[in-house]
């Protein structure tokens, strides 16, 4: 189910239907050229468009992998980029530029939804937990440790990546999935370098200690110990 | 390991491992940690499970554009257009 963000009315939404994603995969394939030519403010094709899949990552990962709502998260962060485009330093990085604007209106949407509370104490006790278990992961059979993360499927990693406090995951998907320097995570997320140091390697803890769990109750590995 | 090199034990290694995979460090750092990891088999194991989970992440936790949702984009835009002009 879509929701209406913005500007952007139910009435000039084209429906996302089988024949649509027909239509759309074939419209995809244009020469770019012929789509060019319909926009008018100058290198918004060239530099910000092609970002498209990036931002789609962000924001699916920011849905918590719900697509429905990573794209209108998508649409609404292009017509809000396309609008403010002057006020983009050429030059600068477009993709942070992009990702900042699309945490915001994933944000201002957050706020119109109950946000889930995550309890201070039990999040402080699972990172300590996570620290313990990736230190001794190898010490725990788990050697070679690449052997241990390809028993992973796709939607097994990004289900514990979608599971992850808000705060740990946006930062891991800007640095681990998007390939963004800490300076730059800072600035889309608008909090210093430290904090972006604490969270990532906070949020990586948690995330490789929920992998071992998962590992070990689904048998790809046997762990001595353990996290608890 | 050069006269810039920083010598560091097992507990600052293990403090910066993230920032040295992520390529954050400075170079003297940098080169401290690696000659450290050279030399101490107890830290070459959470080395090698650190990079590898990077390795990883970044390699299959990415899934590819719906079908149609770059035309959907650019269909908006259009509309943004002509209704400013």
């Amino acid at each position: 189910m879509h929701y209406v963000t913005g500007n952007v009315t139910e009435a000039e939404r084209i429906p996302h239907s089988a024949a649509d994603a027909a239509r759309g995969a074939a419209l995809d394939a244009l020469p770019q050229e012929s789509i060019d030519k319909g926009l008018s403010k100058d290198g918004f094709v060239e530099e910000a468009l092609p970002r498209l899949d990036a931002v789609y990552r962000f924001a699916l990962r920011l849905a918590g992998g719900d697509a429905d709502r990573a794209e209108d998260l998508v649409q609404e962060t292009f017509l809000r980029a396309y609008r403010s485009w002057s006020s983009f330093t050429r030059g600068s990085n477009v993709q942070a530029w992009l990702f900042t604007i699309c945490r915001n209106v994933f944000l201002r949407e957050q706020e119109r939804r109950a946000r889930r509370e995550i309890a201070a104490s039990t999040l402080d006790m699972n990172v300590e937990a996570v620290s313990e278990a990736a230190l001794t992961a190898n010490e725990a059979g788990l050697d070679p440790a690449t052997r241990f993360f390809d028993s992973f499927i796709d939607e097994e990693v990004l289900a514990a990546v979608d599971a992850l406090p808000d705060e740990f995951r946006e930062t891991v998907v800007l640095s681990d999935l998007e390939g963004l320097a800490y300076a730059e995570v800072a600035d889309v997320l608008g909090v210093p370098v430290g904090t972006v140091k604490s969270r990532l390697y906070r949020g990586r803890r948690l995330l490789q200690t929920r992998l071992l769990d998962y590992a070990r109750e689904m048998g790809y590995a046997r762990v001595r110990g353990g996290s608890e | 390991m050069n006269d810039h090199t920083e010598h560091v034990n097992c507990q600052e290694t293990v403090d910066r491992l993230w920032a040295y995979l992520d390529g954050e460090l400075t170079p003297e750092g940098a080169a401290g940690v690696r000659a450290h990891l050279d030399a101490c088999t107890r830290c070459c194991p959470c080395h090698d499970f650190h990079r590898a989970f990077l390795e990883f992440m970044k390699a299959h936790a990415r899934q590819p554009l719906p079908p149609g949702l770059r035309r959907r984009v650019f269909e908006q835009l259009l509309r943004e257009e002509r209704a400013t002009r």
